[in-house]
């Protein structure tokens, strides 16, 4: 599989990175490149083997679903760049 | 008194304990080397404040004999640890100014053991590097010297801060973070030991993240015993983080033996690379041949899946450098164009960069495991610091050098 640079253009786009056009070939190359990991990983056989969570034997811990934690406005807002009644405060981008 | 600065943790903390010095007596002695290092560019955020106050707190549990490990040890801290109050910005512009409310759970546990925080430590921008080149506060410098060569060299990255002031002497020890070798590689550049744990040991809680399934904090001190202490104080079970392990933590210093009689050490041959460079070859022969002096028997073994550690690498990790192509990503300086608004903050300008090294210069710089750490009176401030030691320090390997080879 190979990504020219109308793809990479069309994934910049859809992930609002602006790249120059002359630069494009590059990316391209370079997302061949990741696609290419991927495809080596397939090799593996994986086949019976267990899905791990961590490098020792262990399972994802749970917790009781409450409250925990909270109050904290102040905190939450203390660096925040605008912050009015409460809220973080950011610029109109919606016309 | 001899120079406090130079002593390891597990000496400090001795006279510490036997009142040899105070700790207030040693975070100043610190405090002075720091100031004078400003040409290694380790220290991006200095908190004497903090840490006066602490030492002052850590003196009185002393005085009660009440003193942990780390009670008065003075550390420095990666800038990717939130700490409360203390800009905490990962070496970026982006974070310029952020000023966490609340503590990472590292360093909250360290602060309970009553160290002392002496500043926050240079890294290269989100962790992305190697070479500690990529930080908005400019490159950190090696204590080191190429010989009589007085060009500044890399400390390594992303820990390039940690790696360079535990070797300058710049602090007792430090924390680093690791995804893909931050820890190792510059501990390896500058000659003094670093830790990866094992995924889930230590809490990634507060730690700005680089890859979640990856990053890992660990220790960069100034022997292996130093390690062991600073990483039994660093890890544990951390409701806040649901993937660190909740398996005890045995007292690592207490296993150090020295002991490895009947030990069997596996030698994976995929980690031999062809056309390696012959110093190295001979490095991992008298790696092996040290080993089995001590009583360790050694087997050749294979690790088969080796091969596809760097592909799962890449694909965990937002790729940095992807072999294919030399070039940084595209995607990164496409989208942080620097602005002149950008670079005015002053957070991040107010440290000029020093001469930046050439990025391969780091190999030479590294003298192998015969570095012991630098041990020269020289002062750090002028140019030409610390040359590297003769290979006469050979000896002193196995107390000094960094114990997760490759």
């Amino acid at each position: 599989m190979a990504i020219d640079t109308d793809t990479a253009r069309r994934v910049a786009h859809l992930a609002r990175i602006r790249v120059e056009e002359e630069r494009l070939p590059a990316l391209a190359r370079e997302f061949d490149a990741i696609l290419g990991f991927i495809e080596q990983l397939n090799e593996v056989d994986v086949e019976g083997v267990e899905p791990m969570t961590s490098v020792t034997p262990m399972r994802l811990k749970r917790r009781q679903d409450v409250v925990t934690d909270g109050n904290q406005q102040d905190k939450v807002l203390l660096n925040a760049p605008d912050a009015r009644e409460g809220f973080f405060a950011v610029p109109k981008v919606v016309e | 008194m001899t120079d406090l600065t130079k002593l390891t943790v597990a000496e400090a903390r001795d006279g510490l304990r036997a009142k040899t010095f105070t700790a207030p007596e040693l975070a100043e002695a610190y405090l002075a080397a720091i100031d004078q290092a400003d040409a290694l560019n380790a220290y991006v955020h200095k908190t004497p404040e903090i840490a006066r106050s602490q030492a002052g707190f850590a003196q009185t549990r002393l005085n009660a004999g009440m003193s942990p490990d780390l009670c008065g040890i003075p550390l420095g801290i990666k800038d990717l640890f939130c700490t409360e109050g203390v800009p905490s910005q990962a070496a970026s512009r982006i974070l310029a100014g952020f000023k966490p409310p609340y503590e990472s759970t590292v360093t909250t546990q360290l602060h309970k053991q009553g160290a002392v925080m002496l500043g926050k430590l240079n890294m290269d921008e989100f962790a992305m590097g190697s070479s500690n080149e990529t930080s908005c506060y400019g490159n950190a410098v090696n204590p080191w010297r190429r010989g009589n060569d007085g060009a500044a060299l890399t400390p390594g990255g992303s820990s390039g801060g940690s790696a360079a002031a535990v070797a300058a002497d710049l602090c007792a020890a430090a924390t680093g973070t690791d995804t893909g070798g931050s820890i190792r590689q510059p501990a390896a550049f500058v000659g003094i030991t670093g830790i990866k744990p094992t995924y889930g040991r230590v809490s990634r809680w507060g730690i700005i993240a680089f890859a979640s399934s990856l990053d890992q904090a660990g220790p960069m001190t100034k022997d292996v015993r130093d390690a062991a202490i600073m990483l039994r104080a660093m890890s544990g079970h951390d409701p806040k983080d649901s993937t660190s392990a909740d398996i005890p933590v045995p007292d690592f210093e207490a296993m150090l033996t020295g002991d490895i009689r009947g030990k069997v050490i596996g030698i994976p041959r995929e980690y031999r690379m062809d056309g390696m460079p012959e110093e190295i070859e001979a490095l991992w022969a008298k790696g092996r041949e040290m080993l089995q002096d001590a009583g360790a028997e050694i087997r050749d073994i294979s690790l088969p899946h080796t091969k596809y550690a760097l592909p799962c690498y890449y694909v965990i990790a937002p790729p940095r450098r992807p072999p294919t192509s030399p070039a940084t990503t595209a995607s990164a300086s496409a989208t942080v164009p620097s602005s002149p608004k950008a670079t005015a903050s002053p957070t991040c300008t107010r440290r000029p960069a020093p001469r930046a090294s050439a990025p391969r210069s780091s190999a030479a710089s590294w003298s192998g495991p015969t570095s012991s750490r630098p041990a020269s009176t020289t002062p750090i401030t002028t140019a030409p610091a610390r040359s590297a030691p003769s290979s006469s320090a050979t000896s002193s390997w196995p107390s000094r050098t960094a114990s997760t080879p490759s």
